[in-house]
């Protein structure tokens, strides 16, 4: 049939083929071997996006050290922020975890924090209308001259209306009394980090251990007034409310205003 | 005579060399068809994919978006750029927030975003945006936040036009971008109804969200998800009925955008409105 052809036909169907033939070879040289593994296109992208190193570590990661903050973050309303929102990510550690953290340079808040802080909290028209919000120029600070949120604010847990600064323990006392770290930290949210009390919220420190346990044995039983302590008692163990009894005890009672 | 020989030399060479073509071409081709791998090593492969620990085809990622949560402190929009390396200009975004605001006896929303240059002024650098205070003296009747981001469709048009096949989506539902395969040609820019793609001038290639690719395949959540304090934003695993995202679908009434377009969104949204698309 080919010999019936003429020539120049022949030629051209050879030249076709021979053309289709390059190509076929040409792709099978110039395509990723791993293209049409799992579709169109080249399987091996993937392990490749896959192995990049997560930045955010999230709280967890921090938290496995930061015990201290722990108490007061995680019982506020700042439970939902992750540390690393506000403090940054420490990229040098984070990308070279064989790299020890307390040496590397470290993440800090920016030192404005009504800037930070206003990043959530500056009243703005599409906020949800119950996000807590201020409005600058009406909202009270204290110190006029250098306004900053952590005057009145613990960061940690905002509604805590007590200066971050004052961390350290009172007197003797090094720190809180071994497994109350967490309770401690419930109670000086209104009672004071020192059990000063504060407003209209009565001191703690000095008072007797005997008296402190019968009045948390009141509220435990139900018998008071206040719904929050009731709440609060009802959650403690016998051995928890002696262990703050003597830890109020030994605390130094506060000077009079 | 010395004609005759020429075409007779001509003749044999084209002939020869395209045995030998010809040849080689079978060998080559028959040997890659050889070497790849059968059906069942291939789903062995698979079980396996794309990291140690990780099946691909257990997985059918989804995210949800709460925007009557949203407080629009792009603390997302933030995470992202550090988390994946964005280039840092503020044109350049693989999520962002939109501020939707209805002054009274207005019929239509004024949108502002990252491109506003009140806003990229409002941050203090020029790498980033802050939603500008510019409403507090007007009377708003209504406003809020939108974010947004890339919606991993289940139909994506970006897909179905990248001419060399630098873009797919995975077996557990994320649309990605291969830098090295992709041209630069840009069609999956325009095609995108979102305008969730962006394109990196210096490198040429186009970019976009991965859902954090590289934290979601080793059981993190993205980081957007991860940073946002509000609760807005939540991912997970369509598969799982207990996923905060199954249970996100299941607990409310979930829009998406544009759905008219048929490209199927991954993207649930609570609390959109008219004239968000």
């Amino acid at each position: 049939m080919i010999n019936n052809l003429p020539k120049h036909i022949v030629r051209l169907i050879l030249l076709l083929l021979f053309s289709l033939l390059l190509a076929l070879v040409a792709k099978s040289y110039l395509t990723d071997p791993s293209f049409y593994e799992y579709g169109h296109y080249r399987a091996d992208t993937i392990p490749e996006l896959a192995a990049g190193e997560p930045v955010y570590k999230g709280s967890v990661y921090c938290l496995e050290c930061h015990e201290q903050r722990k108490a007061d973050w995680s019982e506020g309303a700042h439970v939902a922020v992750q540390c690393e929102v506000c403090h940054g990510t420490n990229r040098e550690v984070c990308l070279n975890p064989n790299q020890e953290h307390p040496e590397s340079p470290k993440t800090t808040v920016p030192a404005d924090t009504i800037r930070l802080c206003t990043t959530c909290h500056l009243a703005l028209a599409a906020r949800p209308a119950k996000h807590p919000q201020i409005i600058l120029g009406q909202h009270p600070f204290p110190d006029e001259e250098t306004p900053q949120c952590y005057t009145c604010h613990n960061p940690h847990s905002p509604s805590n209306m007590e200066p971050a600064g004052e961390k350290a323990l009172p007197l003797g006392i090094t720190e809180s009394p071994a497994g109350l770290a967490e309770v401690v930290s419930k109670c000086a949210r209104c009672h004071g980090k020192q059990g000063q009390g504060r407003n209209k919220t009565p001191a703690l420190a000095g008072m007797q251990a005997d008296v402190f346990i019968e009045l948390m044995n009141n509220y435990k039983s139900g018998n008071s007034e206040s719904k929050t302590m009731i709440k609060f008692a009802s959650r403690l163990s016998d051995e928890e409310i002696a262990g703050l009894a003597r830890y109020y005890e030994g605390l130094p009672v506060p000077a009079p205003d | 005579m010395t004609k005759d020989k020429k075409k007779t030399e001509r003749r044999e060479f084209l002939c020869a060399t395209g045995k030998a073509l010809a040849g080689l071409g079978v060998a080559a081709t028959g040997g890659t068809l050889l070497a790849r791998e059968d059906d069942a090593a291939l789903a062995a492969k698979a079980a396996s994919f794309p990291t140690k620990d990780y099946d691909w085809t257990k997985h059918r990622w989804a995210y949800g978006i709460d925007a009557t949560k949203c407080i629009g402190c792009l603390r997302c929009v933030e995470a992202c750029k550090v988390e994946n390396d964005v280039v840092g200009d503020a044109n350049h975004f693989r999520t962002w927030v939109e501020r939707y605001v209805y002054l009274e006896g207005e019929d239509h929303a004024l949108v502002d975003s990252h491109a506003d240059p009140q806003n990229i002024a409002a941050s203090g650098s020029e790498s980033e945006y802050r939603f500008d205070n510019r409403y507090k003296d007007k009377k708003v009747s209504k406003a809020f936040f939108i974010p947004k981001l890339c919606n991993h469709c289940a139909h994506p048009a970006c897909v179905q036009v990248c001419p060399v096949g630098a873009t797919f989506r995975t077996e557990d539902g994320v649309v990605l971008i291969d830098h090295d395969y992709c041209i630069g040609c840009r069609y999956c820019v325009q095609a995108c109804p979102y305008g969730a793609r962006l394109f990196i001038e210096e490198e040429g290639v186009s970019d976009k969200c991965t859902w954090c690719y590289h934290r979601i395949t080793k059981g993190l959540m993205p980081a957007c998800v991860e940073v946002c304090p509000t609760g807005t934003r939540v991912f997970g695993d369509l598969n799982d009925a207990s996923s905060p995202v199954s249970e996100f679908i299941k607990n409310n009434q979930v829009q998406v955008l544009k759905p008219e377009s048929g490209n199927a969104p991954m993207c649930f949204y609570v609390g959109l409105d008219k004239d968000v698309s």
